[in-house]
């Protein structure tokens, strides 16, 4: 079916007054990229619900390992 | 074959120790093989094995001849050039995905405190980030 649904959340705690957020996240992994993408989406919905800010932002780089010295020197 | 005649019905003493003198040879003959050393055996083995080569040609090629080929066709391959090349860092954004990504989303926690201090599953998606335009979300209750 398309588009398709890459993930979904299921909420089993989530109290701003004893700060305790247990949330499942299914994935569909067919994209190689959600493992990171989903929960870093409902990383910063948990930190900007547990601060009380709406502008709080949490940012992630990823950085792939380079290329090892032994395949360089083959080239 | 030892076989007993009908003359050792008699039981006499000659008669027993000439049988268990037979039957020590015979024991003995059924161990030859004992003793035999780790290289003798694994010489035979080959021997063995390179007869019924001999007389399979097809077992030889798909045993031993392709297999070998193979391997040292990705030993080549390995050994080539690399078209690797790095990648750059990524940051981890909503705009990777170009249309809206249908999302199921829990319209209330399964396990509820009631003090007042729960939090909706419409709460949590109001602060994903890009959340009216990067998603679409279906509310369900589990």
């Amino acid at each position: 079916m398309y588009p398709y649904r890459y993930g979904s959340y299921q909420i089993y705690q989530a109290n701003k007054k004893a700060n305790l957020y247990n949330i499942i996240n299914f994935l569909n992994v067919t994209s190689q990229d959600v493992t990171a993408m989903y929960p870093q989406y409902i990383y910063q919905s948990i930190l900007r619900v547990a601060t009380g800010d709406p502008e709080f932002t949490f940012d992630v780089t990823s950085t792939p390992y380079p290329i090892y010295q032994k395949f360089k020197d083959i080239e | 074959m030892l076989v007993k005649d009908g003359d050792s019905s008699q039981n006499s003493d000659e008669e027993k120790g000439a049988y268990d003198a037979r039957l020590e040879d015979i024991t003995q003959e059924g161990n030859l093989i004992r003793g035999s050393s780790c290289v003798r055996s694994c010489t035979a083995s080959s021997a063995k094995r390179f007869i019924i080569y001999r007389r399979d040609w097809c077992g030889l090629i798909c045993q031993v001849l392709i297999p070998l080929i193979l391997v040292l066709f990705g030993l080549w391959l390995t050994s080539g050039p690399s078209k690797l090349t790095q990648s750059p860092p990524r940051h981890l954004s909503t705009g990777w995905y170009p249309s809206k990504q249908r999302i199921l989303m829990s319209t209330n926690p399964v396990s509820m405190a009631g003090d007042g201090f729960d939090v909706t599953g419409a709460e949590l998606f109001a602060n994903m980030p890009n959340a009216t335009t990067a998603f679409e979300v279906t509310y369900v209750d589990i």
